[in-house]
């Protein structure tokens, strides 16, 4: 599961791509307004 | 385990720095509540300066329910905390469990008590997956509230009691039965963590069922080398989610505490963000491969 994968001709952690794409994912998230909300949340309990 | 002591008292204080409640008696109402925390921490505890993952994960799943259909802040909700609880998890597992969560702190500390010990059987670890899909998801996108923080014995500790005993500025509304059913839900879990090793942990946390999944492919990684363990058992001694890291040493279950790399004299377990030289020359390490 964590073995080396190769991309473009170089050898990466799986881990390395997991990481891009949730960061691109928290980007996404930004537009729909996504820690205001957590934030928002976290006031009214 | 002095090192990992103090580590577990600074992130009980740093995701509860709060003080300035005791005389505002004003929720902290900040930046960093925008930030989920690393580690299960109930954010109405009034000291807590950071979001619980948990809560804010299911306040995700209420938005999404058809009752409330706010699909565009659901969508950002959820995308957040699953990214944000996945990029700790894909960098170090459940290494926040084992280091800084205060709730698990809580339990290694009244598992000192002496009272006789029970020992739980291996299959409660799925019990973690069930909350997770059930009370975290499901229940909230059906009911459109968010049932597992009611129910949270954390939240009935670091929130319920605390509120009670130090009231905010806004009145809290009356105290009826389902605070006792609160209260009773985390007695049962205080003695059973005084009786069991990190019960909640194994058996309820759903931040540890979306961490340990990570475990498997997480920048950190444990390992252990055929050549050296002697499958001696001291490993599971130390351990305090009770497990054979030998026979799975990035196991979901494991926190990562590394009590057993400690404790182990003859230095079969290593451990590292860099990939340990035992895994690339092994692959995983199996139960079959050792009983063989």
């Amino acid at each position: 599961m964590n073995r080396s994968i190769s991309l473009l001709g170089r050898k990466i952690r799986p881990a390395y791509l997991f990481i891009a794409g949730l960061l691109a994912l928290i980007a996404i998230s930004a537009i729909f307004d996504g820690p205001r909300t957590v934030y928002t949340h976290a006031i009214i309990i | 385990m002095r090192t990992r002591r103090i580590a577990q008292i600074a992130g009980v204080l740093a995701l509860n720095p709060y003080f300035q409640y005791f005389s505002t008696r004003v929720i902290y109402q900040g930046g960093a509540k925008y930030v989920c925390a690393p580690g299960f921490n109930c954010y109405s505890c009034p000291l807590a300066a950071f979001s619980c993952p948990i809560g804010s994960m299911q306040h995700g799943f209420t938005l999404l329910s058809l009752k409330v259909r706010e699909f565009k802040l659901a969508m950002g909700a959820l995308l957040y905390v699953f990214a944000s609880v996945g990029i700790l998890g894909v960098i170090a597992g459940r290494i926040p469990c084992g280091w800084i969560c205060p709730f698990g702190f809580l339990q290694e500390l009244l598992y000192k008590i002496p009272l006789p010990k029970l020992q739980l059987p291996r299959r409660i670890n799925l019990g973690r997956y069930f909350f997770l899909i059930v009370l975290v998801a499901l229940i909230p996108f059906i009911t459109a509230q968010s049932w597992f923080s009611r129910l949270c014995p954390a939240g009935a500790l670091e929130g319920g009691i605390f509120l009670k005993a130090v009231p905010p500025q806004t009145p809290l509304p009356e105290t009826g039965w389902f605070f006792w059913l609160k209260m009773a839900i985390l007695g049962a879990f205080l003695v059973w963590m005084m009786v069991s090793k990190r019960p909640f942990c194994r058996a309820v946390c759903p931040l540890g069922a979306m961490w340990g999944l990570c475990n498997r492919v997480s920048l950190y990684r444990m390992a252990v080398d055929d050549a050296k363990c002697t499958a001696c058992g001291k490993c599971r001694e130390v351990c305090p989610v009770d497990i054979e890291i030998y026979k799975d040493p990035n196991s979901p279950d494991c926190i990562r505490c590394l009590a057993c790399k400690k404790e182990c004299r003859y230095g079969a377990i290593s451990s590292g963000f860099k990939q340990p030289a035992e895994e690339l020359r092994l692959g995983r390490r199996t139960g079959a491969a050792l009983d063989g």
